[in-house]
């Protein structure tokens, strides 16, 4: 298997309304062989086919991929939580779908991805907090920075939605705030091996 | 064996808390998705304001009735009325025209949880003039769940989005024209609750009751474990006939290497599955 000799093994991204275009800000920044595995977590009222459009722009080398229960969470394409399923990372690092109750008046949650990736990777976790208008994700942070990951969330000053981003930053000590076009080029430095933490 | 990961103390009392329900009562988790049980039980632990999983073990096992009121968050029975209306659109035009060519039909759905999914099911033969020649059986673990299938009666409230998944799974009618309403409820029509049998069926321990020309098991194997999991789907292929379907959830694939040559794709979007018939599944559960 490819490890990426960032050390990091699993990037977790969490966002509302207003996210889908830092979203495909970021994952446009990074190249096929990116070779973190990527979940991200959206609330999706805002409905369907718009949505795909935005997320499957030619820029973006990796595909969006909404998974099935037990799917391999593996690097090569980005996983997207299904509509109305919250999705979970096992620690086998298999993706486990559930149609249990709403967490924060969500499904899919942000809390319910971010604290079973913590479970699942601990330190070797990144965790991003993206635009929007709720509070979750806010725990889900908490508990990625509790056991070593590193926490970034997008700077709310240029963010539609600031109250899940100043939330996240109320209840954790973030490493840091950068644009998406920042995060993004953070992240395949990261790779690469050319960032400095 | 020495478990190294950071919070396995967390899952060591998962552990036990199922062993210790078990001990007590009888009721059985320990085959559950083991993440998915967590979770819920976790969502316990806050809502009760207790401090972790060992207390709430404590409760459980000391006083039934908190155990009683508590046992139902352990099961997961979100349904509704033409839920994943692509999936019906993809029954109408994949697996009809093959159920018409049957004398008689046998349907089971497995963990049918209020009945929703039935009646939909119902509703979609009616219009394809196969009901009358259908028998369907519907069952669940859940003894509440199945009187309020059997009762046929749901929410007013949830009326609108029954009608828009109707529309969009490719009714041909109103959803209105099998209902009756009354005041906050709604009841199906008798019409449909006739070739209907509820019955009370856990997918863990009991047998194969009926050869099936379809049966459906959406959103019930995301909650069982892997080895769980083979033992439905080899009971389910020994309940089908010779070439029958198999509908599972839309996120709910089965083509994993162990099952590829005993069920085909018919349509990989609605996850709809044919049997393929043989020998030698007995020798692949081993
Ligand atoms: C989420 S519901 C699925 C309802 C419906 N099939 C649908 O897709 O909308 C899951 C159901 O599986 C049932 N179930 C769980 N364990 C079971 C078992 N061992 N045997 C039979 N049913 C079971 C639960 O009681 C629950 O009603």
């Amino acid at each position: 298997m490819n490890v990426s000799t960032s050390g990091f093994e699993g990037i977790v991204i969490g966002g509302s309304a207003g996210s889908i275009s830092p979203l495909c800000a970021i994952l446009s920044a990074l190249p096929s062989d990116f070779s973190i595995p990527i979940a991200v977590a959206l609330h999706r009222s805002s409905g369907g086919v718009e949505f795909h459009k935005a997320l499957g722009s030619p820029e973006m080398a990796l595909k969006i991929y909404e998974p099935n229960d037990r799917d391999p969470f593996v690097a090569g394409k980005v996983f997207l939580a299904p509509a109305d399923y919250h999705m979970l990372v096992d620690k086998d690092k298999t993706i486990c779908l559930s149609t249990s109750d709403m967490t924060n008046y969500a499904r899919p949650s942000i809390d319910e991805l971010f604290e079973t990736a913590a479970d699942c990777f601990g330190k070797k976790l990144i965790g991003i907090i993206l635009s929007g208008a709720s509070r979750d994700g806010s725990d889900g942070l908490m508990k990625i920075k509790a056991k070593g990951g590193l926490t970034i969330v997008q700077n709310p000053l240029k963010a539609d939605g600031e109250t899940m981003i100043r939330s996240a930053m109320e209840t954790t000590n973030i490493d840091y705030l950068y644009s998406p076009e920042q995060i993004g080029r953070f992240l395949k430095d990261l790779d690469k091996g050319s960032a400095t933490l | 064996m020495h478990l190294d990961n950071e919070n396995d103390s967390e899952d060591i009392e998962v552990r036990l808390l199922l062993e210790a329900i078990f001990l007590k009562y009888g009721s059985d988790f320990r085959s559950y998705s083991r993440l998915s049980v967590k979770r819920q039980i976790l969502k316990m632990v806050k809502d009760q304001n207790l401090g972790n999983i060992s207390e709430l073990q404590h409760k459980m096992i000391w006083d039934e009735l908190f155990f009683k009121s508590i046992l139902p968050k352990f099961s997961i029975n979100v349904t509704e009325h033409f839920r994943d209306p692509s999936f019906y659109k993809a029954f109408r035009n994949d697996v009809v025209p093959f159920l018409r060519t049957y004398p008689s039909l046998k349907i089971w759905h497995a963990g049918c949880a209020t009945g929703e999914e039935v009646y939909s099911m119902a509703i979609l033969l009616e219009e394809e003039n196969l009901y009358e020649k259908t028998q369907i059986y519907a069952t669940d673990i859940n003894i509440k769940a199945l009187e309020i299938a059997k009762g046929g009666k749901y929410l007013s409230r949830n009326l609108s989005t029954c009608s828009e998944n109707y529309l969009k799974s490719g009714g041909k009618k109103s959803f209105s024209e099998y209902i009756s309403v009354q005041d906050m409820d709604f009841i199906m029509d008798k019409k449909l609750k006739k070739n209907i049998l509820f019955i009370d069926h856990n997918l863990a321990v009991d047998e194969t009751f009926v050869e099936a020309h379809v049966i459906l098991c959406r959103n019930v194997l995301i909650y069982f474990n892997e080895v769980l999991t083979r033992r439905v789907i080899k009971l389910f292929y020994d309940s089908l006939q010779k070439h029958g379907f198999l509908c599972m959830g839309l996120r709910e694939s089965i083509m994993r290497s162990a099952n590829k040559e005993h069920f085909k794709y018919l349509n990989r979007d609605g996850k709809i599955y044919r049997k393929v018939p043989s020998e030698s599944f007995n020798r692949m559960v081993k």
